[in-house]
């Protein structure tokens, strides 16, 4: 078996000595199938090991790597994918019960496109039960049960992509794939330490990937750094003819060589939230530190605001809609009361009613955000802030229970709908609603707990390299990224 | 068959066009009065509508979709309460399917 300090090697540093021929591909296989056995229980990171076909994958490289037949810096590589990706003949449960036994007969487009890559699959990854779509209550709420965030295991890894949350950290994969609708790249990324891309919408192709909403659902890798998000959306990013929706844009990126202050001249607005009194201080201080690493890598930085629209709400209209359409038959069958989580259940039957007014406003705001918000970069080259107001809730927190009032206060009748300020705030709604891209890298960790906090930069459309540039002269300065959990 | 120039036929058109609506006005209007029907009362200000479900829940499911219901336009207020501009038109993502123009066989 290989060491833990190969495990813990990126994509770029693994391929390297793959292509060297220091390190077999079935070995590296062999190795993280081991730790995923041992470790993934643990983590609850996984949902099914695919060892025969990652073994016959990893084999394969082998032979094609000493024929001098590469198919470039994946070839070799063990990953692991989000459990709504269709795989030819393996169990694909979308975190379900009712989908425990679900097995389609062919691959997600971008399963093929890590195969032709060279990439190997070696396991598919612990999700929140439909990716959360109905709205749930708590990180259990999922057929794998919780996945726990690696620095620790008393809290929740995030969602929706929990598994590839728990599992890059931890070294079980080489890198992941995981989904956002609404944050379900960024949240994990930012509680469990990992670097997470979350792509311009239409980038990578959404075939064979359960839908939760066709306007919103974006496929994007998670891996141990900002540069080897690049690598890996070289691979698969791109139009596919199954995808209607995917864009006809090359991704081509190469990283950096460049040392000194790579961020000169570049100009970065800052958005600046309200961090909670629970946890949200600490998060503060840790998020003011990045900023100060970014100003002395040359950024010129800024505060702003996004325009003035209700994004938060636009999100859930659009989401809803489009889940009650996609999950109707479903919900009507009476199937949905199978679910683990009993928000998801009355959130997916409450959706049915979402009148159609409702979700022809949002995409009427939409069509108005887009340029707005695109405008700001005219001003800025990307925009920064904190991937999450603070870090990882416990395992057994309930999302929907108000946050602690002062003794004697009575709690209002409905959570309070954030103020309009707050919206113009809300990163990760006002990115996803305008389908812009969004990399989260971690930033520090809290004192007490251990706990990672991320940072985010967004860019404007089909410019994930500006993103990448960001995060990575940000690494290249900082060491949260080579940060090891002790499991 | 009696000509008609552009002018004229503009005239006739036009007239027509009014016509259409108004037809479907006085044809309304000729029918015999309809006593009202009882209609259900409308709901009082914030209570939202049930959604109308072919599945059955027990009295306790239905009160949690209820309140998921409420959670969510309270949560939906602040997009309902603002006023869009008449002429802004949804972001949609719809193409015609475009059918290859097959080539016209001689003869």
């Amino acid at each position: 078996m290989l060491s833990e300090d190969i495990l813990y090697l990126s994509v770029q540093e693994l391929s390297t000595q793959i292509h060297a021929r220091k390190i077999s591909p079935v070995e590296l296989t062999e190795s993280y199938l081991a730790r995923l056995e041992k470790l993934g229980p643990k983590l609850g990171a996984v949902a099914t090991l695919t060892p025969d076909l990652a073994l016959e994958q990893a084999r394969v490289a082998e032979r094609e790597i000493a024929a001098g037949r590469t198919r470039g810096p994946l070839h070799g590589i063990p990953f692991g994918a989000k459990d709504l990706l269709a795989t030819r003949g393996i169990r694909t449960t979308w975190g379900a019960p009712p989908f425990k036994d679900q097995v389609f007969n062919y691959d997600a487009a971008l399963i093929r496109k890590l195969r032709a890559a060279g990439a190997v699959l070696v396991a598919k990854l612990s999700m929140i039960e439909l990716a959360g779509g109905g709205g749930y209550s708590n990180g259990s709420a999922s057929l794998q049960g919780p996945s726990r965030c690696p620095y620790n295991l008393d809290h929740w890894a995030g969602g929706s992509s929990s598994g590839p949350g728990a599992a890059v950290p931890s070294a079980l994969v080489g890198f992941a794939i995981g989904s956002e609708t609404l944050g379900s790249i960024i949240t994990p990324a930012a509680f469990s330490g990992v670097s997470g891309l979350r792509p311009t919408y239409g980038r990578v192709s959404r075939h064979g990937a359960m839908a939760l909403s066709w306007t919103m659902d974006k496929l994007g890798p998670m891996c141990r750094s900002a540069v080897d998000c690049g690598v890996v959306l070289n691979a698969i990013a791109g139009k596919d003819p199954d995808d209607p929706t995917s864009l006809d844009a090359t991704f081509a990126w190469w990283p950096p060589r460049g040392k000194g202050k790579p961020l000169v001249g570049k100009r970065l607005g800052v958005i600046q939230p309200e961090f909670p009194a629970e946890g949200g201080p600490e998060a503060g201080q840790i998020f003011a530190a990045a900023l100060d690493v970014l100003r002395g890598l040359g950024a010129k930085l800024e505060e702003t605001e996004f325009p003035d629209f209700p994004y938060g709400p636009i999100a859930v209209t659009l989401y809803t809609a489009e889940a009650a359409s996609i999950f109707r038959p479903f919900i009507e069958s009476g199937k949905v009361m199978e679910l683990i989580d009993e928000s998801q259940k009355s959130g997916l039957i409450a959706a049915l009613s979402l009148p159609a007014k409702d979700y022809l406003d949002a995409c009427r705001l939409r069509a108005e955000i887009l340029p707005a918000v695109g405008k700001m970069f005219e001003k800025y080259d990307a925009l920064v802030s904190p991937s999450r107001t603070g870090p990882a809730p416990r395992i057994d927190v309930d999302f929907n229970a108000p946050p602690p009032r002062p003794a004697g206060e009575k709690p209002p009748e409905h959570p309070p709908a954030p103020p309009p300020s707050e919206d113009r705030k809300s990163t990760i709604a006002a990115s996803n609603v305008a389908g812009l891209p969004a990399l989260s890298v971690p930033c520090g960790f809290t004192k007490e707990k251990n706990l990672p906090i991320g940072i985010q930069f967004v860019a404007d459309a089909l410019r994930e390299d500006v993103c990448i540039e960001f995060a990575a002269a940000y690494q290249s300065a900082t060491p949260w990224h080579r940060k090891r959990p002790s499991l | 068959m009696t000509r008609v120039n552009r002018r004229e036929f503009a005239k006739i058109m036009g007239g027509a066009a009014l016509a259409v609506p108004l037809a479907h006005t006085v044809a309304w209007t000729q029918e015999a009065p309809k006593k009202p029907e009882p209609t259900k009362p409308a709901l009082p200000p914030g209570e939202a509508a049930k959604p109308e479900l072919k599945l059955k829940l027990t009295p306790k499911q239905e009160e949690a979709v209820q309140k998921a219901v409420e959670r969510r336009d309270h949560q939906l207020a602040t997009l309902r309460n603002r006023t869009l501009p008449y002429d802004a038109e949804p972001a949609f993502v719809f193409q015609v399917r475009q059918r290859p123009r097959s080539a016209r066989k001689a003869g």
